[in-house]
């Protein structure tokens, strides 16, 4: 959120007590933060099992949730302002550096929909810092099933601006053997590059500070479908120019975002070579004001979708009204124009500390709005569709110190969900279907000792469909699709006389994959481990990390019949010279 | 007697052997699945596999094909056809056609062909149309090799054996739609003007009529009414009978006892309709809409409803004049049935 932005500039904005009971921190290890230079937000955020990813192969797209029922649901913001594609409604987070993230980026369950102007439920927040000082940084890696990675990064002054400048070009052949059951094989044709710049500039006007940011992706993704689909590749381009400007004071700041997205899907897969071509572009301006009480945001957005598939374009008035009632207790009200109505959202949050031990209570009503290609994509889009209405509580018991302890709950009741189902035309079409609940706990414990640190954190999560527009009896009553009950990571970290040493393990328990929850659907449950060891050299001038993935080489996969990697080598080596 | 012993073992060895590598061959009507009715699912499209389900009316097994043979049938099936003992297996995405014993369910074969679609057999071959390349192929029954290809100038849809002649409805929703029909000696093609988008067959009356879907844009051009049609002969080709008046209106999955003819009235969600040869376009309904294709065995009309696409699917077993006689639990995307 904004409060995370402002942090940079202005220290009062840090001590601001708005934000910080709504954020939730991570444990960050040596091999993590030198991963976090090459890694994409959605390997690095692997090792948190509050976040759902969902992936093809190593480097495909990646769709995220974060505590909620579908990806549209959670968000991801720049400094505040909500970047998810209103065309889409989802975020690849396989383009997003992991340098991104700081270690309070996340907004878990409804404390994300609280924030978010256009989700629901979760929000991560992404930002663009400049690191202290100056000095350049070059990162190198390499893995067994061809992946490639390069970062240069350089930051400092010039006279009285500051600036960072970096470059993450990542990319991979994803060749390796698979083993699934009685299928196993070789899997090729899941190729995939992307390239990011980062262009930052930093000053002082007078008693405003500002700040500019350029942030370039340029993709591109072979998907070979299935292992039942042999000589099937699709062909996914994406080129994302975003820009954004801030200029701040004490108590006001200004920020204008403009993005633009061009994306060209070729399908190879059926008698016609299937090309789409579609844009799309944002506009926000956003002024904000705030003092130790309260703090407001207005923004206003404007999205246009054209291509092959929709032509369209929305208005989207937004206001947030941020308000700390007393030491405790907070309340947020927001409300959105959109497509000709009004949506109201309403949090209430009571953060209370007595010694080492925190508790939290929130509660409140929230909406997820359609997106334009639910809204009109040709053929099927459905401009009657109403944005989803949830109503969550959440409950958050956490312990500080050596011994770190969090249980965080979010129960949460979904009407008029939205769900692709066919219509009485014949096409697809997106309607308010389902009413649902869901209910997602997450339990972790960290531990330090001199040399050695170590972490567990393991979410549940349960969902029901509590009725559909047709009453399906084979849908209702059942579990939403992908969501695993059970997702638990371990993480060991001990230092040795030399270097460091690390192991973690990941577990994802069973998921339907289709909505009656019958057994050909299910994906069973995985587990695997990854093995590293960093070290690095005059004070720090050299990294190197060699790491071992999916050490005793099980079988895994987020989609049906869609292997990923077996064991598999990376080395990473991370140059820095700083001044 | 040691040595006599040994080489017994060797013979039971090398016998065991020699039928372990011998592929699976039909074993005339004797198996679990000999008296099953079989419905194909075609499974969720990308992900997942296409499944088998076998039932009787004590007895239902879903997945069986993966049950029998311990891997699973592909992505998205798309037809299959019985022929002496033998059951042969489309399946579109994944590129393959399988041989498989129809009493057993025990794999035989596999076949690459890329985008297969309908099958048709006669005394000596499998017939197989496409959507990849212009071809219809010609494949060995007993081991899926090709022997041949007629070329017919575009994509293939459905196939029939029909008085000797291979009978093809040739575009896919894509046009030019022709109706090509082969000469099962020479392997001549000759087109015929049909409709858009020939989408089933029946035999009614000795008599062959082809339904066509007509042509559906989804709103961003115009559709073309769905029309059925009788071939007069390899000379005057075939004549339009019967055609809705609304431009929107089409259909799907002809299918007939004999004498009357049935179909859905609409592609993904029809309602079943019954049409007589000599009558106008069928107006009235007698189901409810939802179905996702049709078939009809010894007067019972079998209604796919694929319900939301992503979770399994059902048949509904109708009487011809549309009372409800059964329900089958299936797979997903149930599509068609082996009585």
């Amino acid at each position: 959120m904004p409060v995370a932005l402002y942090g940079q500039a202005d220290t009062l904005w840090t001590a601001n007590v708005l934000g910080g009971a709504y954020r939730s921190e991570e444990v960050k290890t040596s091999s993590d933060s030198l991963l976090a230079t090459i890694s994409s937000a959605s390997s690095y955020l692997s090792k948190d099992s509050r976040f759902i990813l969902k992936q093809y192969t190593p480097g495909s797209v990646v769709t995220s949730s974060f505590g909620g029922a579908s990806s549209e649901q959670s968000r991801v913001l720049w400094d505040g302002i909500d970047i998810s594609s209103m065309a889409s409604g989802v975020f690849d987070l396989s383009l997003v550096p992991a340098s991104m993230l700081n270690n309070t980026a996340l907004y878990d369950g409804i404390n994300g929909g609280a924030l978010a102007p256009m989700g629901s439920v979760g929000a991560l927040n992404v930002a663009a810092e400049i690191p202290k000082g100056r000095g350049t940084s070059t990162l190198f890696s390499a893995s067994s099933i061809g992946d490639r990675g390069l970062f240069a990064q350089s930051w400092g002054n010039i006279g009285t601006v500051r600036y960072q400048s970096s470059l993450r070009s990542t990319g991979g052949t994803n060749s390796y053997p698979y083993t699934l059951g009685s299928l196993n094989g070789v899997l090729e044709g899941n190729g995939y590059n992307d390239l990011t710049y980062l262009q930052s500039f930093q000053g002082k006007l007078s008693r405003w500070n500002w700040e500019s940011t350029l942030w370039y992706t340029q993709s591109e993704k072979d998907n070979s479908g299935s292992i039942l689909t042999p000589g099937y590749i699709n062909h996914l381009e994406d080129d994302m120019l975003r820009f954004k400007y801030a200029i701040r004071n004490r108590t006001n700041q200004w920020q204008v975002y403009l993005g633009r997205e061009w994306q060209a899907y070729t399908d190879t897969n059926s008698p016609w070579t299937i090309t789409d071509t579609n844009t799309y572009t944002q506009a926000t301006v956003q002024y904000s004001r705030r003092n130790e009480r309260q703090e407001l945001f207005i923004t206003s957005n404007y999205f246009r979708a054209d291509g092959t598939n929709r032509s369209a374009t929305a208005f989207l008035p937004h206001v947030l009204y941020n308000l700390s009632l007393t030491k405790n207790d907070r309340l947020v009200i927001k409300g959105a124009g959109y497509q000709g109505r009004v949506h109201v959202g309403a949090h209430y949050n009571r953060a209370t500390k007595t010694g080492k031990w925190g508790k939290q209570f929130a509660a409140g009503t929230y909406y997820r709005l359609p997106t334009l290609n639910e809204l009109y994509w040709r053929p099927g889009g459905n401009p009657a569709l109403d944005a989803e209405r949830s109503y969550g509580v959440k409950y958050t018991l956490h312990r500080m110190g050596k011994t770190a302890l969090r249980i965080s709950t979010d129960q949460l009741y979904y009407d008029r969900m939205i769900q692709w189902a066919p219509g009485s035309s014949g096409n697809w079409s997106p309607q308010n279907y389902y009413a649902v609940y869901t209910s997602t706990t997450t339990a972790s414990a960290t531990r330090n000792w001199s040399k050695l640190t170590t972490d567990i954190n393991l979410t549940h999560q349960y969902s029901r469909v509590l009725s559909t527009a047709s009453n399906d009896p084979s849908i209702v009553g059942k579990s939403l699709i992908y969501r695993p009950m059970i997702q638990a990571v371990y993480t060991s970290e001990y230092h040795l006389p030399v270097g460091v040493i690390q192991f973690r393990g990941f577990y994802t328990g069973l998921r339907h994959t289709l909505r009656d929850n019958t057994a050909v659907g299910e994906i069973p449950a995985q587990f695997w481990c990854a093995l590293s060891y960093s070290v690095a050299g005059a004070n720090k001038r050299w990294n190197l990390l060699v790491l071992v993935d999916n050490v005793f080489n099980n079988e895994r996969q987020y989609y049906q019949y869609f292997p990923m990697p077996g064991r598999s080598y990376q080395l990473t080596l991370k140059l820095n010279s700083k001044q | 007697m040691k040595k006599s012993a040994s080489l017994l073992a060797a013979l039971a060895l090398l016998v065991g052997l020699t039928s372990a590598c011998t592929k699976e061959t039909p074993t005339g009507p004797s198996g679990f699945y000999t008296d099953l009715h079989l419905i194909l699912n075609e499974g969720p499209f990308g992900s997942g596999t296409a499944t088998i389900t076998a039932y009787s009316s004590d007895t239902i097994v879903q997945s069986a094909f993966a049950a029998e043979n311990g891997f699973p049938l592909g992505n998205v099936a798309q037809h299959m056809i019985e022929s002496d003992s033998m059951l042969y297996i489309a399946m579109n995405n994944s590129n393959t056609i399988h041989g498989v014993n129809r009493n057993t369910l025990k794999h035989s074969w596999s076949s690459t062909i890329e985008q297969p679609r309908y099958f048709a057999v006669d005394e000596n071959y499998l017939f197989v149309s496409n959507w990849k390349d212009s071809s219809i192929y010609v494949l060995d029954r007993t081991n899926g090799a090709k022997i041949d290809s007629i070329d017919v100038g575009h994509y293939s849809e459905q196939l029939i054996v029909f008085n000797n002649k291979l009978f093809a409805g040739i575009g896919t929703y894509e046009g030019p739609w022709t109706l090509a029909e082969i000469d099962l000696g020479s392997f001549d093609v000759k087109h015929h003007s049909i409709g858009d988008v020939p989408n089933s067959f029946a035999v009614i009356a000795n008599e062959l009529y082809v339904l066509c879907t007509g042509d559906e844009n989804w709103g961003i051009g115009d559709d073309t009414p769905a029309s059925i049609w009788k071939y007069e002969g390899s000379s005057n080709g075939a004549m339009k009978v019967a055609a809705p008046g609304n431009i929107g209106s089409h259909a799907i999955g002809l299918s007939t006892d004999g004498t009357d003819a049935y179909f859905l009235n609409a592609t993904y969600d029809g309602a079943i309709v019954k049409w007589t040869p000599g009558q106008n376009w069928p107006n009235s309904t007698l189901t409810l809409p939802g179905g996702y294709n049709l078939n009809l065995h010894n007067n019972n009309l079998y209604f796919f409803d694929a319900k939301d696409y992503a979770s399994s699917g059902e048949v509904r077993v109708y009487s011809t004049t549309g009372s409800l006689l059964e329900t089958i639990p299936a797979g997903v995307i149930p599509r068609q049935l082996i009585y």
